[in-house]
């Protein structure tokens, strides 16, 4: 059925439709990112970002012959220029490539650290809604808890005692990043537990761990994409200000959160060491944000108009 | 019906009507077409009238009242086109303060659910109060004592503690009740009940039913009836429209519709509907086929698709309004035109 | 109420101890010493220390002695700053960090909720793509990058504000809005999601049906359910605030509590890092008992147990 009786009296109607749209959500929801224009430019700014984080500094080195740790202290700070778009930072270093590659580590940390959220997330609230009563509220609890700690202030014990490593970084992060995750897929498999292909299944002796993985988490993989696609620009979020703290990838390499904050140190005299790592961070926010906020609407019908 | 501008409503003279329709279309613009929900329908209806409106899911009956009051959101919908009379004026060009002033006031509606169209977030008290506070200028204290008489006519019990409770303490029949209430605090001149009944228990039904006619009767309100259900027109409407396709098939009076439908889309509405008068059959007959996509209307006749008597001439032409009596009429080819 | 109330303070009792064990464990069990970075500390110097901090006992006992001094209030001896105790160190940047958050957070419900009133109810004009646009930027400048900006702007070329410092209202300004826009935008958007979901709910339809005025439609009716979204969301933002100032009390050089928080975990000083990890962890589940509280007052479909 089309949207127009939608405001009406016919709430039958509009489940028949939910119904038949089943099959086809992936397609409809495709179809729908596509015709977001923004969202679609969001996707190919990032896609281009990721490719220049890729490829650039390996393309530079091989070209001019430096990286983002060759120093040239005679060159020093330097404005941006036709060499160094980006200008150089005090020790004579190239900003493009400093930021390319911080890019890189943002990019991966973002997506790494999302994905271990999304992955503790989903198992954990599907496991909880699905075992219920005692256990459901224990892990409930838990997260409770954990969500009313000082988040970032676990990162940083987390990242003190395992070391700054980047590995450690993006795990640290994902291991405290999961709640909202388990909340969201808790709410869909509590509606999903009542619905008749799950008491089928139920009935007919599926054991409760296929249950969980091979019906309920299959469903909740809409609302999973989404939490994961605005995941993505916090974690990078939190990275950046971890290393801005000094606690994130140590120097010589680059990361955008301490390329911005040596960048606020010095931007009285060295305008651009703040401006292009900050821009470059908060267009690649920007660009996922939308993205995210595209993927939600196209994932979720209700939300459009 | 299609061409309705040229005749008034053959019920009686429209100086009666308290509430007179003409060709009203409401449009929807939605993924790429048009969806004409409402699609040229008029009725009126006189004071003290039932008026009840039949038809299926995405009939247009709930837009057609909900056009009544400008209540459609715009977008997705066009500004309805046609005219809605009331006591002179056409609603469907009076500018938005003054048909505020007359919403819940002259003109009430009620609604399906009455577990979401009271807010949840706001006591009984509240939501009675304001509507004598904004049309009447009540004085609180007034407009409070006002709200607890009416909750006790509709038959709220303790209603002056009742009244300072929230929605949800409240059972489904006790809802709609105050959603009645809220309604005829104003004692309007047209009340449009839509679907009042569908979401509540049997029982509950004919008691809800039955409150609507008796506060009728007492306030001489004209009552306009949507449903699905033929069962709950047979035994409150006066007159009864059938819609289909945001089309009036067949409009008459209730009896003379019950014994002699003509439209085949009638027919197929009453001969899916038990019936005490005659005795089992054995089985009830269901219409063939699905309600039809209001965004792909089938040429000619909105209903050949499902209609047993179809011919080519349905395929392609729009049949026209005839009339069988005085108060009795039709859009189908088959009709033969009387009286 | 007020019953129900006393009961969820004392429920809290428990989960306090959990988080007191939880932390204690994890920086106890941390790899390295409060004395490991001053070199060449002379054994007998080294037991002496142990002795003062009561390092030389068994970990259990530590932890009951801890517990014990934690029922009298008293937080212990910072090893970093030996001349002063957990309790002052705390007394002194507490206030100025809660100081920042309370700005920051009036500052982003302000701005909010108003943008996101006026994008749900002028939805799809100028007006809501011109507030969505700006909150969706607003999410995506980290505040280390906004708050280097608006010092080199207001403070450094318009001389309107102090660039950093703390003294008179002045100093609050700039960190302020640093540390709340990125919840203003968020608060934003979650107004105006929470506003749409009530748009098209029945009761708003009745509403209308009764001739109210758009505007007592929208102030009335719509606003308590709206606002929901927006009253969940607050228990996580105040403790990201909280957090967050670390990175703003840097920039601003502002004397609050976060900057310690870094130093100590560094330098694993174990008390004040537990010190504030509680104080912390116990502000905000107060936080959270406070906002469940408002949701059931505007809820009243929630019952406050």
């Amino acid at each position: 059925m089309t949207a127009s009786e939608r405001s009406p009296s016919e709430p039958a109607a509009d489940q028949a439709t939910d119904l038949v749209v089943g099959t086809s959500l992936w397609a409809d929801a495709w179809k729908r990112l596509r015709r977001n224009r923004m969202a679609v430019a969001s996707g190919g700014l990032i896609l281009l970002l990721a490719v220049a984080c890729l490829v650039g500094p390996p393309l530079i080195a091989a070209t001019w012959g430096y990286d983002e740790q060759t120093q040239d202290l005679a060159y020093g700070p330097q404005p941006p220029s036709w060499e160094h778009p980006f200008g150089t930072d005090f020790y004579g270093r190239d900003l493009l490539v400093r930021v390319l590659s911080g890019g890189r580590v943002s990019l991966t940390v973002g997506f790494l650290a999302a994905l271990v959220a999304a992955t503790i997330g989903t198992v954990y609230g599907a496991v909880s809604s699905y075992a219920g009563g005692l256990v459901d509220a224990v892990m409930m609890r838990a997260v409770d808890v954990l969500y009313a700690l000082p988040y970032m202030f676990l990162v940083i014990i987390l990242v003190t005692i395992l070391g700054k490593s980047l590995l450690l970084v993006f795990l640290a992060l994902g291991a405290v990043g999961w709640l909202l995750t388990a909340r969201v897929v808790r709410g869909q498999v509590m509606s999903l537990k009542q619905q008749d292909f799950v008491l089928a299944a139920k009935s007919l002796g599926t054991p409760g761990r296929d249950i969980v993985f091979r019906h309920l988490i299959p469903n909740t993989l809409g609302p999973v994409i989404v939490t994961f696609t605005l995941t993505v620009p916090s974690m990078i979020l939190q990275e950046a200000f971890l290393s801005f703290l000094g606690l994130g990838v140590q120097a010589p390499r680059a990361s955008l959160g301490a390329l911005i904050n040596d960048g606020a140190n010095q931007m009285l005299v060295f305008w651009w060491t703040l401006v292009f790592p900050g821009s470059v961070m908060a267009v690649m926010l920007f660009a996922l944000n939308f993205l995210g906020d595209g993927v939600r609407d196209a994932l979720d019908p209700r939300m459009r108009r | 019906m299609r061409d309705t501008t040229t005749e008034p409503s053959p019920t009686g003279d429209a100086a009666e009507a308290v509430l007179t329709i003409r060709d009203l279309r409401t449009f929807f613009q939605t993924d790429g077409h048009v969806v004409k929900a409402v699609d040229g329908v008029s009725f009126s209806v006189r004071r003290g009238e039932t008026l009840g409106v039949v038809g299926e899911s995405g009939s247009g009956k709930s837009v057609a009242c909900l056009s009544a009051l400008r209540l459609v959101p715009s977008p997705p919908a066009f500004h309805p086109s046609g005219e809605i009379r009331f006591q002179g004026r056409d609603l469907l060009r009076l500018p938005e303060p003054e048909i505020e002033a007359l919403r819940g006031n002259r003109l009430a509606m009620i609604f399906q659910d009455p577990m979401t169209s009271l807010n949840p977030y706001l006591r009984v008290a509240r939501q009675l109060t304001e509507v004598l506070e904004v049309h009447q200028g009540a004085t609180p204290a007034a407009a409070r004592r006002e709200a607890i008489a009416m909750l006790e006519r509709v038959g709220i019990p303790d209603a002056g503690r009742r009244i300072d409770q929230y929605p949800h303490q409240f059972s489904g029949g006790m809802r709609q009740r105050v959603m009645i209430a809220m309604a005829l605090l104003c004692q309007p001149e047209v009340l449009l009940a839509d679907e009042p009944t569908t979401a509540l228990d049997v029982t509950v039904q004919a008691q809800i039913l039955e409150l609507i006619a008796e506060l009728q009767a007492s306030l001489g309100t004209a009552v306009v009836l949507v449903t699905h259900d033929l069962g709950v027109v047979a035994g409150t409407a006066d007159r009864v429209v059938v819609m289909y396709a945001g089309r009036i098939v067949e409009e008459g009076p209730t009896g003379e519709l019950f014994a002699n439908p003509q439209h085949p889309y009638t027919r197929g509405l009453l001969a899916s509907m038990p019936r005490i008068d005659t005795p089992p059959t054995g089985h009830l007959e269901a219409i063939a086929g699905l309600p039809p996509d209001l965004g792909h209307l089938p040429t000619g006749c909105a209903f050949h698709p499902r209609c047993p008597l179809a011919s080519d001439r349905c395929r392609h032409e729009e049949p026209p309004v005839v009339a069988i009596s005085a108060t009795h009429r039709a859009a189908c080819f088959e009709v033969e035109a009387g009286g | 109420m007020i019953g129900s109330i006393l009961r969820r303070l004392f429920e809290l009792v428990p989960t306090i101890l959990v988080i007191v064990l939880a932390s204690f464990a994890l920086v106890r069990l941390a790899p390295g010493s409060p004395f490991s970075s001053e070199k060449e500390i002379p054994p007998e110097v080294r037991r002496q220390l142990d002795a003062k901090y009561g390092f030389d006992k068994p970990l259990p006992v530590q932890f009951l002695r801890y517990l014990g001094n934690l029922a009298r209030g008293d937080l212990g001896l910072s090893t970093k700053y030996p001349q002063r105790t957990v309790n002052e160190i705390i007394a002194a940047g507490f206030p100025v960090t809660l100081t920042l958050a309370a700005v920051a957070l009036i500052w982003s419900l302000l701005v909010g909720i108003t943008a996101g009133i006026i994008g749900a109810v002028r939805q799809n004009t100028v007006w809501d793509h011109a507030a969505m646009a700006a909150a969706l930027v607003g999410i995506s400048i980290p505040s280390f990058v906004l708050g280097p900006l608006l010092v080199l702007v207001v403070s450094l070329r318009w001389h309107l504000l102090p660039p950093a410092g703390w003294g008179d209202w002045r100093h609050v300004i700039l960190p302020g809005l640093t540390l709340g826009t990125i919840y203003a935008a968020s608060i934003a958007r979650l107004t105006r999601g929470g506003m749409l979901e009530v748009v098209r709910s029945d009761f708003i339809r009745t509403a209308r049906a009764k001739g109210l005025s758009e505007r007592l439609v929208i102030w009335r009716h719509m606003l308590k359910g709206g606002l929901l979204p927006v009253v969940s969301y607050l228990g996580p933002a105040i403790a990201s605030m909280l957090t967050g100032s670390v990175v703003v009390e840097k920039i601003f050089n502002v004397p609050g509590i976060g900057p310690y928080f870094v130093d100590a975990a560094f330098n694993r000083d174990y008390f004040l890092v537990m010190g504030i990890v509680l104080l912390y962890a116990f502000f905000l589940l107060v936080m959270n008992l406070v906002v469940d509280i408002t949701y059931s007052l505007l809820d009243p479909r929630i019952e406050s147990s």
